[in-house]
């Protein structure tokens, strides 16, 4: 049985109708584009607008992107907020091009995104979402093994230095946050902030800011 | 076969869940008479199966209809029902889910079987009912539906719903043009070519329709009934007549059946 039950709305039709009701199962992924690390808040959202927003000229500032996965190519623009919705069945795969960067976006077949946010498996994934990549130089994939070594204490202190009070990180680090759209777990970006170099006041930051 | 004069048309506000088919049924009525009586509703709405709450139709009245039957006999008279259809093609990143076994439960009734190619399903369903709930087993799909709950494409709460069955906004259904579900729209007109200003304007409303209304075979709907006639009087006249024949719960017209007469 599905894990959730949607609800929908449909006709009835008339004897002699030739109408229909249409339900289409689309998950789709929402990538937000946000400056990162730092606190930019705008409209009570840590999603920076700028994106989307008129720049001083008066221009929007919408973002070309080229999404492609297996026979299916397109080029759009970002919409509100500097979103990006991709379509991408489960166990599907895709490369998404954006300021002139390539990102394999891989979609698990389970639905399941990422390890709990209390394992230190989850921490790690979500410390490497968020840009704090765990790996040494030169190290093609990132260290999540789930094992507390010194590249991801690293990670954890260099995360918890951006998000102290009144910190506002190098802005123009930017970083990509994939939200599976269907997944009860995501939660959104929170306005809220760690205040220390405390465990769990880091763990739930990380939580709301690379999601479930 | 003497009649008594039609009353005046009685007004009825129709709410969540309404739609021709219900309301005729409710008011002992043939859905295409309960249409046709409604030019105006007719043309703004146009698909008789989505209304909006709010919108007002007019329900002629019934009229007695008297039979002559013999005495000292025994008569059995049956009333014919007129059920609705549901109809619903599934699919999954657009592609029909065909010959996936399907059940749904309607009021306590359990129906059962298999989407055809296109991955629809068909069922005949009571005008009444209002609420049903769709497993598809091997999909891991399981909806609650609401029968009747569609409002006209042309609302926000009916684009909110159809963008939803669609897959391309999970907002709620608030009938707010708000950012979800302005950006619901974007992907909407962005996924089907149209221009992408997320607003509900008359090609988005159309490509919706025909997204999620329309059966993608055929061309065009017939369930607006056959075009309307301005008849003479005389033709209203045979108009009555031919309704009398042939719309028999508008009439309250009973059928007798051979061989259940009794002595």
């Amino acid at each position: 049985m599905a894990l959730t039950v949607s609800q929908r709305r449909v006709m009835r039709h008339t004897q002699e109708s030739n109408y229909v009701n249409t339900i289409n199962v689309a998950d789709r992924i929402a990538i937000h584009f946000v400056w990162f690390p730092g606190r930019h808040l705008l409209a009570g959202s840590l999603i920076d607008t700028l994106i989307e927003a008129p720049d001083a000229a008066g221009q929007e500032r919408n973002v070309e992107y080229r999404w492609q996965r297996t026979g299916f190519a397109e080029v759009r623009r970002t919409m509100l907020k500097g979103t990006i919705t991709l379509t991408l069945p489960p166990g599907g795969k895709g490369t998404l091009t954006v300021f002139d960067t390539h990102w394999e976006i891989t979609r698990a077949a389970n639905g399941v995104t990422l390890d709990a946010s209390n394992t230190m498996r989850g921490v790690q994934q979500r410390l490497d979402r968020l840009g704090y990549h765990l790996r040494t130089p030169g190290q093609v994939s990132p260290g999540l093994d789930g094992t507390e070594g010194r590249i991801t204490e690293a990670a954890v202190i260099a995360f918890q230095a951006d998000f102290r009070p009144g910190s506002t990180g190098p802005a123009s680090r930017l970083f990509i946050r994939g939200e599976w759209a269907n997944n009860p777990e995501i939660t959104p970006w929170l306005d809220s902030n760690p205040s220390a170099a405390d465990g769990t006041a880091t763990q739930t930051a990380l939580v709301a800011a690379a999601g479930a | 076969m003497p009649e008594n004069a039609p009353n005046a048309d009685e007004s009825y506000v129709v709410v969540e869940g309404d739609c021709i088919s219900s309301l005729a049924e409710a008011h002992g009525l043939k859905w295409q008479t309960l249409w046709d009586h409604n030019p105006e509703l007719k043309a703004l709405r146009k698909n008789p199966n989505a209304l909006q709450p709010g919108d007002v139709i007019l329900i002629p009245s019934l009229r007695l209809r008297y039979e002559n039957r013999p005495t000292e006999q025994r008569h059995k008279f049956v009333r014919k029902g007129v059920p609705a259809k549901f109809r619903l093609i599934l699919e999954r990143f657009d592609e029909p889910l065909a010959n996936k076994r399907w059940v749904l439960s309607v009021d306590g009734e359990i129906h059962s079987g298999t989407t055809n190619s296109k991955g629809m399903l068909e069922i005949a369903l009571p005008p009444e009912a209002r609420s049903g709930h769709l497993v598809v087993p091997e999909e891991d799909l399981e909806y609650d539906l609401s029968f009747g709950y569609l409002d006209p494409s042309d609302t926000i709460s009916g684009a909110q719903a159809r963008l939803e069955n669609l897959g391309f906004y999970e907002g709620g259904i608030t009938g707010e043009l708000d950012d979800d579900t302005r950006e619901a729209i974007l992907m909407f007109q962005t996924a089907h070519g149209l221009l992408a200003t997320g607003e509900l304007d008359n090609l988005t409303r159309t490509e919706l329709e025909q997204r999620h209304d329309l059966m993608h075979s055929q061309p065009a709907p017939e369930s607006n009934g056959p075009p309307a006639e301005t008849p003479g009087e005389d033709d209203k006249l045979e108009d009555v007549a031919v309704n009398d024949e042939e719309d028999e719960r508008r009439f309250r017209q009973f059928e007798q059946l051979d061989g259940e007469e009794e002595e």
